[in-house]
Parts: C-alpha cells; sequence; structure tokens
C-alpha cells in the first residue's frame, strides 16, 4: 500500500474524470475495470480529455506527458490492494455497490479507505456488509469533476473521524472544496437540483413553456450555467430516473416521483448527451444541435417508429 | 524570496522575518512556501545555524510611488498591497555593482539600464546604485515578452478571450504563464537558441518572435533613458543575455541617436561567460556583458547580516 497511490474502480465517464482531476494533482492512479474493452476507451478518453485542455492551453504537452506517466489501468480487482485510498464509480445500484465493497473491504488492507461516489445511495448501506465500515465514506464528485471546485462527503453511521479527515485532507489536495453531511443519500446537491428537473420536464410535459424558453428562463434568471433540461442531458436522462427513483424510495417525497415524461424518454433511447438525443439533440462532438428542443409530441412518433 | 514591501534587503531570519514572508506568500504562492519550508528543515536538522533570507524584490523597493502605482483605483494598493514589485533584484543589483569597476567609475556617479534575460527577463533602470524602474511587476507576468511569457499586453485582451473562448481563470493564468512569449509566437520552442539556429534562414515565425522579443527590449531601454535623463552603460546579463549576440545586435540596431554604436566583431565574441564591452570606441553609452553572480551577493549579504 503505497502513501501515494489512488485507486479508481470504473471506466466510465464519472471514473475518467476523477483519474484525470487526481493524476493532474499529482497523485499516482490505478484505474480498475472488470472489462478490457472499457478499460482501454476509458483511457483513451483521458488522453483526449487532456489534448483538448492543452487545445485550450489549459495544459502544455509536457504537463500531459508527466500526468499520463502517473495513470496506469488494469483489470486486476487485487490490484487495488495498492492504493491508500479506493474510489468507486459504478452505476447507482445498491446492489452492484454493495458487492464491491464487499470484495474491496476483503482484499483491502484495514487502513484503506474505501469511498463511494454514489449520489443517491446510502453509504452505510453500500457499507453493510462490510468488516471494517469505519473506514468506508462517500465523496460525490460533481462532473465535470476536473473543473468543479466541489466535493460533498458523506459519513456512514459507522465511519471514523479519521477517515473523514483523511477524505477531507485528500480533497483539498486535488483542489476541491468540501461540504459535509451526515449518512444522506443525495447530499445537497442531487437532493435540491431533482426536484428541480422534474418540475421543469413537467412544465415541458403540460406544454407550458418549450426546452429552449425554459433553459433559458432558469439560466438567466437565477444566474445558472446551464439550464435544468441541459442538466438533465448532462447528467443521463436514465440516471436522472435513477437517481429520482432511489430518492423517492428513501423519502417518500413526491417532488421525487419521475415525471412520465422522463420514463417516456428513457423507454425510447432519449438518454442525453451519451446517446446523442435526450432534451436536445447533440452532434457527434458531443454539442448541442441549434433549434433541436425536444417537442413532447415528437417523441410519441419516436415510440411508433 | 518575494518580500512584498516588508524586506528593502536581506536579513537575518528570526520569527518576526518568517511570519512576514509568510504573509507575503499571497504574492508568490509558487516561491515562498517551499522556502519557509526549507528553513523550518534547516531549523530542525541544524538549530544553531543562523539562516538569511535574500529577497528578489529587495533592490527594487527604493522605486517612487509614481513608478510602483498601477492605475488602478487606489483602493487596491492601500488594501491589498497591489504595486509594482519587480523582481530579478539580486542579479540587477549585482551587475550594477560590476559595471561600475569595469567603468572605473563610482556606482553613485552612474545611470545605468540593466537587462536581465533568462527564461523570465527584466529591465531594470538605476540611477546612482538604485532601482528607479523595472519592467516587472506585481508579478513576473508583465514587461518583457519572455520563453513562454506574454509579459505587456493589452489588459482588455484577457477579458475578451476569457470570453470568446470560454476560458476558466486557470486556463487563462496557463495561457499567459507557460504557451505564450516566443513559443507562443514561433510555435517552435521557448529556448531562443532554437530559433536562432540558422538564424535568419530558419523560418518566418522563428525571426517574428525573435523581433518581437528584442523590439520589447529596445522599447524599455528607450523608456528608461528618458525616465533616467541620459544613461552611462547597458548591461546585459543571464543566459540570453550573456550568449546571444543575435538578440542583442537587433536591440542595438540604430541606436546612434540615443549615443549607442555596436562593435559588431566585439558583440559576436562576447559570449560563453566572457565580459567585457561591446562598443565602439566613440560610443557614448557603453554596452557592457556581465555574467551575473547571483550566488556571490547571497554570500555577501550572508555574511554582512550575520555580523550585523
Amino acid at each position: 500500500m503505497s502513501q501515494k497511490v489512488v485507486v479508481i474502480y470504473g471506466a466510465a465517464t464519472m471514473g475518467q474524470e476523477l483519474v484525470q482531476a487526481v493524476a493532474t494533482a499529482g497523485c499516482e492512479v490505478i484505474l480498475i475495470d472488470h472489462s478490457e474493452e472499457k478499460l482501454n476507451t476509458g483511457l483513451k478518453k483521458v488522453e483526449t480529455a487532456l489534448d483538448s485542455e492543452i487545445a485550450r492551453w489549459g495544459l502544455t504537452s509536457g504537463e500531459k506527458r508527466a500526468i499520463m506517466s502517473r495513470i496506469k489501468g488494469t483489470t486486476d480487482i487485487r490490484e487495488s490492494v495498492k492504493g491508500w485510498l479506493v474510489i468507486e464509480t459504478l452505476k447507482e445500484t445498491l446492489d452492484v455497490k454493495r458487492q464491491l465493497f464487499k470484495e474491496l473491504d476483503a482484499t483491502c488492507n484495514p487502513a484503506t479507505i474505501i469511498a463511494s461516489n454514489s449520489a443517491t445511495i446510502s453509504i452505510t448501506e453500500i457499507a453493510a456488509g462490510c468488516k471494517y465500515p469505519e473506514r468506508t465514506i462517500a465523496m460525490h464528485f460533481q462532473s465535470p469533476i476536473p473543473k468543479v471546485p466541489l466535493v460533498e462527503i458523506s459519513r456512514g453511521l459507522k465511519t471514523s473521524d479519521e477517515t473523514f479527515a483523511t477524505a477531507v485532507r485528500f480533497a483539498k489536495m486535488i483542489n476541491k472544496n468540501v461540504v459535509s453531511v451526515y449518512d444522506c443519500p443525495g447530499f445537497i446537491t442531487t437532493r435540491i437540483i431533482l426536484p428541480m428537473i422534474n418540475q421543469a420536464v413537467k412544465v415541458l410535459e403540460e406544454g407550458t413553456a418549450s426546452c429552449e424558453q425554459i433553459d433559458t428562463a432558469m439560466k438567466l434568471g437565477f444566474g445558472l450555467n446551464a439550464g435544468p433540461l441541459a442538466l438533465a442531458d448532462k447528467i443521463g436522462v436514465d440516471t436522472v430516473v435513477f437517481y429520482l427513483e432511489n430518492l423517492y424510495g428513501e423519502t417518500f417525497d413526491q417532488s421525487y416521483l419521475p415525471a412520465k415524461l422522463l420514463k417516456k424518454m428513457v423507454r425510447a433511447g432519449y438518454k442525453g448527451v451519451k446517446t446523442s438525443k435526450g432534451f436536445y439533440k447533440y452532434g457527434s462532438d458531443g454539442l448541442r444541435l441549434s433549434a433541436s428542443g425536444l417537442r413532447v409530441e415528437q417523441l410519441s412518433q419516436a415510440q411508433h417508429q | 524570496m518575494h518580500g512584498g514591501d516588508k524586506f528593502s534587503s536581506s536579513v537575518l531570519i528570526t520569527e518576526e522575518v518568517k511570519n512576514a514572508i509568510r504573509e507575503c506568500i499571497v504574492f508568490a504562492p509558487l516561491h515562498n512556501p517551499p522556502n519557509l519550508k526549507g528553513v523550518e528543515a534547516v531549523e530542525e536538522i541544524l538549530p544553531k545555524v543562523k539562516q538569511v533570507a535574500v529577497f528578489d524584490t529587495a533592490f527594487h523597493q527604493t522605486m517612487k510611488p509614481e513608478a510602483y502605482i498601477y492605475a488602478l483605483p487606489y483602493m487596491f494598493y492601500e488594501k491589498h498591497r497591489i504595486r509594482r514589485y519587480g523582481f530579478h533584484g539580486t542579479s540587477h543589483r549585482y551587475v550594477a555593482a560590476r559595471a561600475a569597476q569595469l567603468l572605473g567609475k563610482p556606482l553613485n556617479e552612474l545611470k545605468l539600464i540593466t537587462v536581465h534575460l533568462g527564461n523570465g527577463g527584466s529591465v531594470c533602470a538605476i540611477n546612482k546604485g538604485k532601482s528607479v524602474d523595472t519592467s516587472m511587476g506585481h508579478t513576473p507576468l508583465e514587461g518583457l515578452a519572455m520563453g513562454t511569457r506574454c509579459g505587456d499586453l493589452d489588459p482588455a485582451l484577457i477579458l475578451h478571450i476569457m470570453k470568446e473562448y470560454e476560458l476558466t481563470i486557470s486556463e487563462m493564468d496557463n495561457l499567459l504563464n507557460k504557451h505564450s512569449g516566443v513559443l507562443g509566437i514561433s510555435q517552435i520552442s521557448s529556448d531562443l537558441r532554437d530559433l536562432e539556429d540558422d538564424w535568419p534562414n530558419k523560418s518566418d515565425r522563428a525571426n517574428l518572435a525573435l523581433d518581437v522579443y528584442s523590439h520589447r527590449i529596445k522599447k524599455y531601454i528607450g523608456a528608461y533613458i528618458a525616465v533616467l535623463n541620459g544613461c552611462d552603460a547597458i548591461i546585459w546579463t543571464a543566459g540570453v543575455g550573456e550568449n546571444s549576440p543575435i538578440v542583442r545586435s537587433i536591440v542595438h540596431k540604430e541606436m546612434d541617436w540615443l549615443g549607442v554604436k555596436l562593435d559588431l566583431e566585439k558583440n559576436e565574441v562576447t559570449w560563453r561567460g566572457a565580459e567585457g564591452d561591446i562598443t565602439t570606441p566613440d560610443s557614448k553609452v557603453k554596452v557592457l556583458v556581465i555574467p551575473t553572480n547571483e550566488e556571490l551577493v547571497i554570500a555577501q549579504d550572508t555574511i554582512e547580516s550575520i555580523n550585523r
């Protein structure tokens, strides 16, 4: 176990962004994914992201070389013993995360901190099968991780003060501000943003306003970087539904009951930027096409196609 | 180290001095913290050994307000000490003193302009041994075009570029500090030797980078001759200043009205540690190449501070 190496589990978007942020901050990183293909794609995407940083003058090519030299990838979960901190970024389902935590708990040295990037699942529940739950903690990073200077840290019922203090130190080391809560699925950001997205979808569904009008109003009216529908596309419409259902199950608060249109969109494959269509359409470069806002009637046609 | 406006000379390190250096971290977040760590490490290992702090900014503390105040709301100076500090002070001070020896005149009778060109670069106007004005500012980004730093530019461009390309503060910071200067113009290298290789036949862009680099130096020399109301000698020092006859020849070309006549042959052979005058005997203003020796100044300051 090296004091320097951070292990990141899961090579999807969040994993890639986390690898980039952590390696850029100067730490050594091991990225683990069970699928060789996903791992290679993930590593390639990290490199592409660094290249676009260079194109935006954010990095020099020398700095990129140094960052890439700090990143390693493997499909072997046993490599996680090399880290003093393991952060998982798997799919937002309890079973998957709980299973991984159990495995990590069994393989890693008891001093290793095991963190989950879960947005909506209780860390206490994820760590339920662990022999050493005091070293588990939730660290919720916001996408795009290299740009968002925030991490929300949630302590589980059994998380030790030492684990919490170390997580805070790590967050500061990678230049993130910390807000912390106690065992609170959804933290602050997800808890508050989801009802807004959900309401925005309902306003669209009712025909009160178009996608563009809704996003423009919220963006300019409240000084947001992105409107709620554009944000849902970025998060992934299916992920938004996942989050809502998880939080509804957790709180039984009506504001988390997913709008009908959201589920309809997921079934029709309108999952946001990653499928090139959601509330807006996107080009292959991931940039939004102009005047491409979803009209509700469009979707009923799509289903019939 | 960055001494802000708290230090105008080298000092023996005490708790008080350390606190003052700590207060200057905001001016030099990359330099002061590691230096302080070094000081503390030595204190731990060799508790009886005295330590001396030498500040790159100290020499320029003789500048008058008209030279160091920016034309911004005065509140920024009063509240945040935002002003010109200048850098490379140890080097400017050393070569000025050495120039007096070479010219055979007392330093306090001389008007000098010193040009320190390394990876970063700055020009200093020195009257009677005291810094009157210098090209680097609150940070080492102002003034000359450097290896990767832009130096002077229209500040509105920063706003314009950030808006147009939606850049974050750290991206813009990198653009100005690491992607600009002769590297930014030439897109070949930040190292002048690479641009001078086969000069002037390498490429138009390499020549342009050298011309922009040299033109900026010429402009500062002209300005400082006006500030000093005259000039006895111009001194070239540090990596590029000592070793680039090409830059020196571009800068001093057509400067005879100001009293500078370069001896092209002497210019060509004075490099790689050589010291000397590179002007013709009838040149009113002398141009000297003097290898800098910051280590010597640091050693002398240390002895002086300990004996004080």
